[in-house]
């Protein structure tokens, strides 16, 4: 049997902190194969990274390797020296591929300059030569107008031009293993599509062994013929890809999955809409026109934000808007909250001018909730005083009215008596998110709407505070409008779906029938770019049991 | 030992742990171990206790003349007496009551000085930095104006023309170093603002003046603080430069930057009449600037000392 | 380019307007031109002789303009104080104030780059601790008193330097080390802030991903990066040498033009102080301008979208 690729053993990491040190890695022990294609899986904090990065020696300056044995094609790596590491391994046979386009190419150097480099560095080859590589290699990760693209420098170009710039960098030395760390994360998912299929080709093309790092387990499941599942810095379950998603051992991963069943399949029970007398929310021909000019001396640019656009909501609706960064959605839910003024247009909240009500009138109609739950609660306040300020503002009762009040709102969204006293710092991501839901409730507003309102929590949270999001619905009557990237989470929750693109509703309508029958080939593109998990042969079992 | 200090006087904060623990409680144990904070704190505590009381403790004062014990040497130079431990200036008087009486004018100028600086600075801060537009342009130009200016060379001329007095030159003082604070607060408050909990505080009807006071502010003081206390150390400094200079703080008052220049023609043969007071300010301007990084380096979410 | 460049020139020449305004009418304000004149001991009359004769008479916005169009005829003015054109009298002094200027920015480079730079390459290490020991004492010490005490060691005990004067370059090593010391604090600081900043960047570790470390890694990579606010900085610490060079020369007995800005304001010259002050604003405001050019230089993202 030939020798396995990569062979780590024992790998043991701490982390310093604050003189402290901690294990955050105890005992990690994983092969690869050549060519064979690795998915590594887990959520924030579950060491799938670390792991990676002591193989690569990009650790963080207060991480270091206790203990382990790193076996690459029969040489233990940690036996090399710093020049021989560099020369020799890094970016050569291994590479590396990371997260954050935006800010993962150097900005001062153009992107010619970055690719010749790194051929320059470990070939003694001509300029010349490396620029023609560079372009071939350009056209290979279909980087529209390669050749230009030399010249060009990393801020004009978009985050997907970017990703493939650093996908052309890594391979241009054809590795013997690339390790890809949530590359597409961070991109829209029309993008990430097109940028998966793309590392699959190019695998296939140069025989080359991967090492994929995700937490969407859709995705994995695309890529990888071996998944591995970690958590708290350890691997609770490794297999073929098939077997692991089909039929799970550990509990962890049958929670992970049944969360995402439950968001893929399971149409949560929600009251039916009310529909009543007038809409709650009445929108009409609302625009808004950005214009960029750069200087004295340019004619202006402008950019549609917000092409016109009219639609009513009812009472006690769920209604969905989908779209990519730019489709708008943003701006029209920022608009919708009264944040953003229109150029054009009337929106009635409940027959009322958005224009001509106070602030204060509009306060208690439409709330916001917001997607990073680590900016969306001021760090110097209590828990208590945040959810006690729109009453004080709106001078609704006295002081112990009030705290009865924000008792009983954090109740209503899990969270105990105890958090009152309390500051953000010491929450965490879902915590944070109820104590902005029980903010946005404490005022009886008729309308909620929720920009990305689960898409930074981790799985396992995410769908408890749809749950919860849904729940209070049903008990208090709320409108919701979601604003959403995640068709599946769009399926779980909404009545209605509205598709924007550029600026525009591209299609409109019940939400069954939009995500099961689209019509649009915009929405056709971007349902069939999403990964879906392949459906386990035994659903049965699912139905009772609960997400983690 | 000052551990122990901060764990008496600040229990709760160090009874508590895990989540229970509140940000402040985390401040405090920071705090308590931070090295140049203590160190800082220790010595300006002293330093602040020689300045009250000192002068009332010694048993001369700064002002009393006697021409026959003119430049007396301190005590451990051969000719220095214990009754002047510090010696004697060029007209006899005790130079400690001076110094001691000198750390008064010092810290009253730095602490005024940069209060002036602080309020414009913090103000046109917030201003420009939250609402932006128009009003950024023109602080900006206001702000290249000031920077443009020869500051010691027009505090100089201002003083010179209005007449040297105490609130002359702490107004003077404060109103050439306010755009340290401009430039801190305004980058905070651009950045605050983008934050969700400002649009949060929009969408629940706060009105702008409510989210500067109570979201934009509060957030931004730990910054505020540190760029105070460098600005007391560089009002202590420009107030000593200016007397230096007899543009100051006028004699008979005992400025340190007077006391140096009045010992500046002694230089060869007396050379204490120089060094002491100059020491003097650096243990006062060091002790603000090592409570300001300390208050830095606690403050800071992801301070890359003391780890 | 050009537009960027374009938009902060407007604005340094509306600055350096103002500010020629804000020093003449406060001079011109403060202090009666006629009396400096004629002196302690004349009397009214002969005061409202100068007064005429000299046209103080005249509203002081006509006496402004009047300063101004002269300026650009190269005409600074007379000094009521030692009775030559200011003219002369700057550009006696200018090389001297230059050089110094100059040297002491030298001495800054030499002792904050490479110090911030080592500080940030291994945090919390002693030579770190070093690096900040001498930011926070360098902050500390009086300028003037610095100068003396560099006299009192270098000078009189172990008699290397010059005591004070400016004949020979070797008189301005001296001065140079104080009036370049108190900028090494600000400097060191952001290069240290800088460099760590950048070598935890997302690019840099992409790039360490290729192979780049050690030496190469820093210059080729890191430094270009790190560099960019301190050029801004250095910049803008030779334009406050100008005016800020007043306690230095006053202490080594240099004749440059802060101590002519010192004795000029002691002796109510108002042409000669309203000028200074004019001129150092103006190269400030053309220093600044060099430091967003060279900024621009290095870095792509300001120049414009293509």
């Amino acid at each position: 049997m030939t020798e396995p690729l990569l062979k780590i053993d024992n790998l043991r990491i701490a982390v310093k902190t604050h003189g402290r040190s901690r294990v955050i890695i105890p005992d990690l022990s994983l092969t690869l194969e050549r060519g064979e294609t690795l998915g590594i899986v887990g959520e924030s904090g579950s060491g799938k990274t670390m792991s990676m990065l002591a193989l690569t020696r990009l650790l963080p300056l207060q991480a270091k390797i206790e203990a382990g044995r790193l076996n690459f094609a029969g040489q233990d790596l940690s036996t090399l020296g710093r020049k021989a590491f560099h020369s020799q391994v890094s970016g050569k046979r291994i590479s590396m591929i990371f997260q954050e386009p935006m800010t993962a190419l150097n900005p001062v150097y153009t992107i010619g300059r970055q690719l010749t480099e790194t051929i320059l560095l470990h070939e003694k080859v001509s300029r010349s030569e490396a620029t023609t590589r560079a372009v071939a290699m350009l056209e290979q990760v279909l980087m529209p107008q390669a050749r230009d693209r030399l010249r060009q420098y990393p801020h004009q170009l978009s985050g997907g031009q970017r990703q493939r710039v650093m996908i052309a960098m890594a391979l241009l030395n054809k590795p013997d293993l690339l390790i890809a760390d949530e590359p597409t994360t961070a991109l829209d998912v029309t993008v990430q599509n097109e940028i998966i299929e793309l590392l699959i080709s190019l695998q296939k093309d140069l025989g080359m062994a991967m090492v994929f790092i995700s937490h969407d387990l859709g995705v994995v499941s695309r890529v990888a013929g071996r998944i591995v599942v970690m958590r708290h810095g350890e691997i609770v379950e490794e297999g073929p890809s098939e077997k692991l998603l089909w039929a799970p051992s550990h509990p962890y991963t049958q929670g992970l999955l049944n969360c995402l069943y439950k968001l893929e399949d399971g149409r949560a029970p929600h009251p039916a809409a009310v529909a009543g007398p007038a809409p709650v929310l009445s929108v009409s021909g609302a625009r808004k026109r950005y214009n960029l000019t750069s200087g004295l001396f340019r004619a202006p640019r402008t950019i549609d934000a917000l092409k016109p656009c009219s639609f009513e909501v009812d009472k006690g609706e769920t209604l969905a808007i989908v779209g990519e960064s730019g489709s708008g959605k943003s701006t029209l839910a920022k608009i919708l909250n009264g944040l953003l003024k229109p150029d054009a247009g009337e929106i009635l909240l409940q027959g009322k001018d958005l224009e001509s009500i106070s602030f204060k009138d509009r306060a208690r109609i439409v709330q916001p909730i917001f997607q990073d739950p680590y900016s969306t609660l001021n760090p110097k306040r209590t828990i208590g005083s945040i959810v006690a300020r729109p009453l004080k503002i709106h001078g609704l009762g006295d002081e112990a009215e009030r705290r009865a009040r924000v008792v009983e709102a954090l109740r209503s969204v899990g969270l105990s008596e105890e958090q009152y006293n309390r500051f953000p710092s010491q929450l965490s991501g879902g915590q944070r998110q109820r104590v902005a839901i029980a903010r946005a409730l404490v005022l009886k507003p008729q309308i909620l709407i929720c920009d990305e309102p689960t898409s930074a929590l981790d799985v396992s949270v995410q769908d408890q505070v749809l749950d919860l999001l849904l729940e209070l619905q049903k008990s208090l009557g709320v409108t919701l409008i979601l604003i959403s990237h995640d068709m599946a989470v769009v399926r779980y929750m909404a009545d209605r779906v509205f598709v924007m693109k550029s600026g525009e509703i591209v299609e409109a309508g019940d939400a069954l029938k939009v995500l099961d029958h689209p019509s649009h080939p915009y929405t056709q593109k971007l349902l069939t770019s999403v990964y879906h998990l392949p459906q386990p042969a035994a659903q049965a079992d699912l139905g009772g049991r609960s997400c983690l | 030992m000052t551990t122990t200090a901060f764990s008496l006087l600040f229990p709760g904060s160090f009874s508590r742990s895990g989540a229970s623990l509140t940000p402040q409680d985390i401040l405090v144990r920071k705090a308590s171990t931070h090295t140049g904070f203590k160190t800082g704190l220790v010595l300006l505590g002293l330093l602040i206790v020689c300045a009250v009381f000192g002068p009332m403790v010694v048993s001369h004062t700064p002002f009393d003349q006697d021409l026959t014990k003119r430049l007396l040497p301190p005590v451990w130079v051969t000719g220095g007496t214990w009754d002047h431990v510090l010696g004697t200036d060029g007209n006899g008087r005790d130079y400690l009551a001076r110094i001691l009486y000198g750390a008064r004018i010092s810290l009253i100028v730095g602490l005024g000085a940069a209060s002036v600086g602080a309020v414009i600075g913090i103000t046109l801060g917030l201003l420009s930095g939250y609402f932006g537009g128009w009003i950024d342009h023109a602080v900006n130009y206001l702000l290249t104006c000031q920077l443009a200016l020869p500051g010691l060379l027009l505090a100089m001329t201002v003083v010179f023309l209005i007449g040297p007095s105490l609130v002359v030159v702490i107004c003077v003082i404060g109103v050439l170093h306010w755009t340290l604070f401009l430039v801190v607060t305004r980058t905070a408050a651009r950045k605050i603002r983008k934050l969700d909990y400002i649009a949060a505080a929009q969408a629940i009807g706060a009105s702008r003046r409510e989210i500067l006071l109570e979201d934009v502010l509060p957030n931004l003081l730990n910054q505020v603080l540190v760029i105070f206390t460098l600005e007391v150390g560089v009002a202590i400094l420009a107030e000593a430069s200016l007397s230096f200079l007899g543009v100051g703080i006028q004699p008979p008052t005992p400025s340190w930057g007077l006391l140096i220049a009045e010992g500046k023609d002694a230089l060869f043969f007396q050379p204490w009449l120089i060094i002491l007071p100059g020491i003097a300010l650096f243990l006062l301007v060091v002790s603000i600037n090592m409570m300001g990084d300390g208050i830095r380096d606690i403050t800071d979410p992801e301070s890359t000392t003391n780890d | 380019m050009f537009r960027f460049l374009a938009g902060r020139l407007m604005v340094a020449a509306a600055v350096a307007v103002t500010l020629s305004i804000v020093a003449f009418f406060l001079l011109n304000l403060a202090v009666d031109p006629a009396q400096t004149i004629a002196g302690e001991e004349a009397n009214a009359l002969e005061i409202e002789q100068i007064r005429e004769r000299y046209g103080f008479d005249r509203p002081i916005a006509v006496r402004y303009v009047e300063w101004f169009s002269n300026i650009f005829k190269g005409d600074f003015g007379e000094s009521y104080y030692w009775h030559k054109p200011v003219g002369e009298l700057v550009v006696e002094r200018l090389p001297v104030t230059a050089t110094l200027a100059l040297m002491s920015i030298c001495v800054t480079v030499l002792i904050a780059i490479p110090l911030g730079c080592a500080a940030a390459l291994k945090p919390n290490s002693w030579i770190d601790r070093l690096s900040l020991s001498v930011a926070v004492s360098a902050q500390a010490i009086p300028n003037f008193w610095l100068g003396l005490m560099m006299i009192i060691l270098l000078a009189v005990t172990f008699p290397i330097f010059p005591v004070s004067g400016d004949k020979s370059l070797y008189h301005f090593i001296l001065p140079s080390f104080v009036l370049g010391a108190s900028s090494v604090p600000p400097v060191m600081r952001l290069m240290r802030t800088g460099l760590l900043d950048v070598m935890n960047a997302d690019y840099i570790r992409t790039t360490r991903s290729k192979g780049f470390f050690g030496l190469r890694l820093l210059t080729a990579h890191a430094m270009r990066n790190a560099l960019l606010p301190v050029v801004s900085v250095l910049a803008v610490q030779l334009g406050h040498k100008f005016g800020g060079s007043v306690i230095t020369e006053s202490v080594f007995a240099i004749n440059g033009l802060g101590r002519l800005a010192l004795e000029s304001i002691l002796g109510a010259d108002i042409p000669t102080v309203q000028m200074l002050v004019f001129l150092f604003a103006l190269t400030f405001l053309a220093l600044n301008l060099l430091a967003d050019l060279l900024n621009a230089q290095l870095d792509p993202r300001l120049r414009g979208q293509s």
